[in-house]
């Protein structure tokens, strides 16, 4: 299919699992404070180092969720080339949500390892 | 609570989307130039910097789109969309939609306001505390101390039932409401009830308080209408006194607004029962069920007790009936409504035919833009959902007048049914019954959209874009199916006019049954006489004797005379039993036969018109001290006398007051229709 023609199953990237976008981002702006979308976009490229597939623009459609939840919010501001940007910054309630998800996260990825590291004897 | 939020920022989302849009667009253009300059900085030609902006981020407008998706509710905007064109439609056609809407409308206010006449009379909502619980048991003996019929009677039966919490009584005497007050005198509908009457229905005093158990002070409770016309709602009103039949009573309390049981009482008054008189009482009993026994439990011990009561009397007794206090009184109305209802249902059902085949042609004149709807991609569910919401415009529209038309029906109603129906004046339009035009008006939106729209789906688009738009060679499919919708149309009025002939038919045959009286040229008007205010009943009769005389004095009145009740009248006292005289077997206590007995003046059956078949009419010779009459009706002698002749027998009418002589039969005359 065409789709499989343009992302050769070779690409070494890994998709974004769906719904961890949400965490990562809630994660950049508690780690780097206020942070317009590209600064967000770029943070995540480099903290991956590349070795993540994503599509620059879906984080807009997440930071609008977000922000319709409550846990994030947005100003418009001036960048320090002087240009006209969107900054996004954690709520409070960013906040709480971030720890009980990183929680979550975490509880998930002990299972996995746990279960993809098993042994039949265990 | 996250959820909310963003339902309330997508709502907001439905607004100023123009602004919005910019703001996205602002936001994304300075996306790529950070990114642009980024790259350039990193040494990028500045076209190949360029391209690997947008590269990285993407399609710019599908993540545009997918973000317009997110910040309001699609499904609420092209809901929009459809409306706003399916309004632009009917604009464009105003002669097609106003016949639609006019078809539709009449079914839609037809069926809503005969529904809220059902829903008032047959389902009223009663401002009684736990109404629900409230039942009437019809034929169930009422007594307030020993009878002089029944002295077998278990007399506290009403204390030892177990299915109901309380019992009460009451009784309307229509004939004794003359009531004077200070600068009143008025005709109003009183009850005899029984001390907990009140407690029973849970009705909250505004002044003063129940009627008192022992019955001192010859108390009454009046109601908040009769409080506010004829005492001017004075405050200080408990302890005056109002006079019924010209005996003085004294107000001991106010009833709750709106609180009128039996229907139109406005005044409750205790059971005459003084010193050793032992009376019977007729009337009605009210029972409030104990929670959590269910009414067929109740009537189970109904029927049982019945049947002692049975054994005790030695004779047989109409069952005892729980029946629910609500609708109670719409009994006869109630199918005659339902009939209406359905028959209002059919005219709606076959104006959904009519505005289908309305739309099928209009849809027929549509295919080409439906079919490039579809070729450009729109799906099938999509277009048809339009289809259909642009017929419940019309349909609302229609509901919209359909209300309007209501409103006007039950209007009419409430002024023709004033003395026809019970409760006519409680009947309205409320917001469940709104609901129910809602409702309907979109259902029958869907009805008269479905069918022509499902017709277009099928047609599939490469058809109908080869068609020369204006020759519709392919439009067999929409004549078949109006074709359909015509059958359908005529088989529902068929149904309808069938049901209206035979409602016509069997109206004209009441009509035929001949009244047994004269109607024409007749007036007829109510005098209640006090009789406690004439020294003797003789006085009394002597009055009226005085009235007839000069209203026969009157020129053009050819005769004039009096009754206790008037054919078409329901007689609020029911039979009486009677023994004939000449042959005590023929007792009417061991044949569970009654007779309704009225008085009458010498004159009343020449007023009326009856004819004499037998006999004699009463005339001035039969008086208090002469030998007690009768005339009986044809079907009393052929029933009582098959062959033989009623005149010179005697009955012995049965609680009458003493002293009680048999009467003898002095006169035949035709049957006056009770009806």
């Amino acid at each position: 299919m065409i789709l499989n023609r343009r992302c050769p199953i070779s690409d070494p990237r890994l998709d974004v699992l769906q719904g961890t976008l949400d965490l990562m981002i809630l994660k950049t702006l508690e780690t780097m404070g206020s942070l317009h979308g590209y600064g967000i976009a770029r943070r995540l490229e480099q903290i991956s180092r590349d070795m993540m597939k994503l599509n620059q623009g879906t984080v807009y459609p997440a930071l609008l969720r977000l922000e319709q939840r409550g846990w994030i919010t947005s100003k418009w501001g001036t960048s320090d080339n002087n240009r006209r940007a969107k900054y996004y910054s954690i709520t409070r309630a960013g906040q709480r949500q971030l720890t009980a998800e990183t929680e979550n996260w975490e509880r998930l990825t002990g299972i996995m390892s746990r279960l993809l590291s098993a042994t039949e004897e265990s | 609570m996250a959820w909310l939020r963003e339902l309330a920022s997508r709502l907001r989302g439905l607004f100023s989307r123009a602004k919005r849009d910019a703001e996205l667009s602002d936001e994304l253009r300075a996306h790529l130039a950070f990114a642009e300059e980024e790259n350039l900085r990193r040494g990028m030609p500045p076209r190949e910097a360029r391209y690997a902006a947008r590269r990285d981020f993407g399609g710019v407008e599908q993540v545009k789109e997918d973000y317009r998706e997110r910040r309001g509710l699609p499904v609420i905007e092209t809901l929009m969309q459809d409306l706003i064109y399916g309004v632009r439609l009917l604009r464009k056609s105003p002669g097609t939609a106003a016949l639609a809407i006019l078809t539709l409308a009449l079914g839609i206010g037809a069926s809503v306001a005969i529904l809220t006449v059902i829903d008032s009379l047959v389902f009223p909502r009663l401002p009684y505390p736990h109404s629900e619980q409230l039942y009437l048991l019809p034929h169930a003996p009422v007594q307030i101390n020993h009878t002089l019929a029944d002295k077998s009677l278990p007399i506290d039966w009403m204390d030892r039932t177990r299915s109901f919490e309380a019992i009460t009584s009451y009784y309307i005497d229509d004939l004794a409401g003359n009531l004077h007050a200070a600068n009143a005198s008025e005709h109003i509908l009183r009850a005899e009830v029984q001390p907990n009457f009140f407690d029973v229905l849970g009705a909250h005093f505004i002044l003063g308080q129940a009627l008192p158990r022992d019955g001192a002070g010859v108390p009454v409770v009046i109601s908040y209408s009769l409080w506010q016309r004829v005492l001017n709602g004075d405050p200080n009103v408990i302890g005056s006194q109002i006079k019924f039949q010209g005996v003085p009573k004294s107000v001991v309390g106010v009833a709750p607004r709106g609180f009128s049981f039996p229907p139109g009482v406005e005044a409750w008054i205790l059971p005459n029962v003084s010193g050793e008189q032992k009376v019977i009482f007729f009337g009605s009993v009210l029972a409030r069920l104990k929670p959590g026994v269910s009414p067929k439990a109740a009537q189970a011990e109904m029927n049982a007790f019945g049947q002692q009561v049975e054994k005790l009397a030695g004779r047989k007794l109409k069952p005892i009936e729980v029946t629910p206090l609500a609708g109670f009184d719409a009994g006869s109305i109630r199918d005659a409504l339902y009939l209406l209802f359905g028959a209002a249902g059919l005219v709606l059902l076959i104006g959904c035919a009519n505005v289908a085949s309305l739309n099928s042609s209009r849809v027929v004149g549509r295919r080409r833009e439906l079919a490039v709807r579809t070729a450009m991609g729109a799906g099938r569910l999509r277009l048809l959902r339009q289809l259909l919401i642009e017929n419940s415009v019309t349909a609302l529209l229609a509901g919209a007048a359909g209300w309007g038309l209501a409103y006007a029906g039950v209007a009419a109603v409430k002024s023709i049914g004033r003395d026809v129906l019970p409760r006519a004046q409680e009947i309205r339009l409320d917001a469940r019954i709104l609901f129910f035009a809602i409702g309907i008006s979109l259902l029958t939106g869907v009805l008269s959209g479905l069918l022509p729209a499902l017709a277009a789906m099928r047609v599939s688009p490469l058809e109908a874009l080869k068609e020369d738009s204006g020759r519709q060679s392919g439009s067999a499919r929409f004549s078949r199916l109006t074709q359909r919708l015509v059958v359908a149309e005529i088989a529902l009025a068929l149904l309808l006019a069938m049901g209206a002939g035979l409602l016509v038919r069997s109206f004209a045959l009441v009509l035929r049954v001949p009244p047994g009286y004269d109607p024409g040229h007749v007036l007829t008007a109510a005098v209640f006489f006090s009789w406690s205010s004439y020294a003797t009943p003789q006085a009394a009769n002597e009055h009226l004797d005085h009235i007839l005389s000069k209203i026969s004095a009157i020129p053009g009145v050819d005769s004039a005379g009096a009754t206790t009740l008037l054919p078409l009248r329901k007689s609020s006292a029911g039979g009486l039993r009677f023994t004939i005289a000449e042959d005590p077997s023929r007792n009417s206590e061991d044949t569970g036969d009654d007779a309704i007995f009225i008085g009458v003046t010498p004159d009343y059956f020449r007023a009326l018109a009856v004819p004499l078949l037998e006999r004699r009419h009463f005339n001035a010779a039969d008086t208090k001290t002469s030998a007690p009459v009768l005339i009986v009706s044809r079907s009393f002698a052929n029933r009582y006398w098959p062959g033989g002749s009623a005149i010179g027998k005697h009955l012995l009418i049965s609680e009458n007051r003493p002293p009680n002589l048999p009467r003898e039969i002095v006169g035949v005359v035709e049957n006056v229709r009770p009806f």
